[in-house]
């Protein structure tokens, strides 16, 4: 007599893998069924899943911007580097033609979302370029004229000149305004903005006839709706 | 104790005894073929079939029915050896022994062969016909040309012994009886038959088609193969019976048993 319980356990392997190709296809068909049943619903967790990661994602992006310098804002991104400078270089050209050295100083402060729409896919950077002025405040904008005076003295040219005129307008520090005014208008004396701003730092000190007589030769020698339109608002009291 | 399994597992044990003969439709015709073909005045009459498929039984069933009817002689045995095998059919012509020292004339005994044409008509079976050399198959086609020995000579079909047959008998042979492997209809009788011609009836009646249809799968129909089957499962019914009773029901015929027994012999590789 052979080894009737050996023979059994052989047959138990058997029937297990006689088994398997049933199990598998019933297991297929059961998937199947889920899936089709609950179609929807399963979308709506994975998408609802997708969402966590990439608000996950966000807040990680925005955890690791808020510990970098103002200043020295540099996103590690391989994608968008290049897009990234070359957007905020075009952002500074357009508010204004100021020339800065330390451009990274300069740049606008920007609030990034970081969306991914599929995970190990593509990632996209929105970039929203809020307006610099509106941020800045009047002691930045202060220490930006300290330097550009500062760079002024070492090396006078109009450009700055004008600028540091408009800024100090913009402060209400008229003197300054005034002289930074006529400063520029001695460096580029066809300047009609050096004009307008030189008037329109004397009638804010309060000096009309002054500014008004300024517009008037100006007016003499050019042609100018802007100028015209400041002596009538001086004389017009309006400014 | 003795198990009830015990008689039925040596009902399939593989004989060529006459009582386990069981007359299947497709058997019946077989003998019938070859009881007619006897009485025709033919040389050599070829029993031809794949192992299995009931030369031996058949030979010896019609040795049995015939033996008192006919001078009918059954060559179970093959004999390799020449000398002896003409010792034999010398006592079958002469109805007497040779010493064993003697050689038998081949010449001698062909012409007393040819001297008894007529007066006597003598039936030759040779089992397991292809064990014999072809130089003896041609002596023994020899001998029936004296038509007074009329061999029926049972061959195992392989290709190799199909060659043989048609090589050496081709042109002697008058009759073919081909044995074939049973329908499922043969195999469900064979195994009916059998249990009941032991009386194990209510071992009979609970094997069903199904069960049937199974060991037709293993066996393919053929007769030994069934019989090692059926076998082992009544072996390890035997088995459980003794040893582990609550493994089985004795009401109804197992699945599980029949695989199990088709693993054991090879039929199912697991």
């Amino acid at each position: 007599m052979y080894d009737v319980e050996l023979l059994e356990k052989e047959w138990k392997r058997y029937r297990m893998k006689r088994r398997i190709p049933w199990i598998g296809f019933i297991l297929l068909i059961a998937i199947g069924t889920t899936y089709l049943l609950n179609r929807e619903v399963i979308f709506r967790k994975v998408s609802l899943y997708f969402n966590d990661i990439n608000k996950t994602a966000s807040v990680e992006i925005k955890e690791q911007n808020s510990t970098l310098d103002n200043r020295t804002l540099a996103l590690e991104s391989n994608i968008s580097d290049t897009l990234f400078n070359e957007k905020i270089d075009q952002e500074l050209a357009q508010k204004d033609n100021l020339l800065i050295e330390d451009k990274p100083d300069k740049k606008p402060s920007m609030d990034i979302e970081f969306t991914q729409e599929k995970v190990h896919k593509r990632k996209y950077l929105n970039i929203v370029v809020t307006d610099r002025e509106s941020r800045n405040s009047n002691s930045e904008m202060f220490d930006t004229l300290t330097i550009v005076e500062k760079r002024y003295n070492e090396s006078p040219n109009y450009e700055d000149a004008i600028y540091l005129a408009e800024g100090y307008y913009e402060q209400k520090n008229y003197e300054k305004s005034q002289k930074w005014a006529l400063e520029s208008n001695n460096l580029n004396s066809n300047s009609e903005e050096s004009w307008l701003l030189f008037a329109k730092s004397k009638a804010k000190l309060g000096d009309y006839d002054a500014a008004g007589k300024i517009l008037e030769a100006y007016l003499k020698e050019n042609s100018s709706q802007k100028v015209e339109k400041l002596l009538h608002s001086i004389e017009s009291g309006k400014l | 104790m003795e198990s009830r399994y015990y008689h039925a597992k040596n009902v399939f044990i593989d004989s060529i005894e006459i009582d386990d003969y069981i007359a299947l439709d497709s058997s019946v015709i077989s003998y019938k073929q070859l009881q007619h073909s006897i009485e025709k005045p033919l040389k050599m009459i070829l029993v031809f079939g794949r192992p299995g498929t009931g030369k031996s039984i058949l030979l010896n069933y019609l040795y049995e029915n015939l033996k008192y009817q006919k001078d009918i002689h059954y060559f179970a045995t093959p004999t390799t050896n020449e000398e002896e095998f003409f010792h034999k059919i010398f006592k079958v012509i002469t109805k007497k022994n040779l010493p064993s020292n003697t050689r038998v004339n081949f010449s001698t005994l062909v012409d007393y062969c040819r001297d008894i044409q007529g007066k006597r008509e003598i039936v030759v079976l040779l089992d397991e016909a292809q064990m014999y050399s072809a130089e003896m198959m041609e002596r023994i086609r020899l001998l029936s040309d004296s038509r007074s020995i009329k061999f029926i000579i049972a061959l195992h079909k392989t290709d190799q012994e199909d060659l043989i047959a048609k090589e050496h008998f081709q042109s002697r042979i008058w009759e073919v009886v081909e044995l074939r492997n049973g329908t499922l209809e043969d195999t469900q009788n064979y195994i009916h038959k059998k249990l009941l011609k032991k009386n194990l009836f209510e071992i009979a009646n609970s094997i069903k088609s199904y069960h049937i249809g199974l060991i037709y799968k293993f066996s393919k129909g053929n007769y030994r193969e069934t019989n090692k089957i059926l076998f082992t499962i009544f072996e390890i019914y035997e088995y459980y019976d003794l040893h582990n009773k609550n493994k089985i029901d004795e009401n109804s015929f197992s699945k599980k048993i029949i695989e199990m027994a088709a693993i054991k012999l090879g039929f199912i590789h697991v």
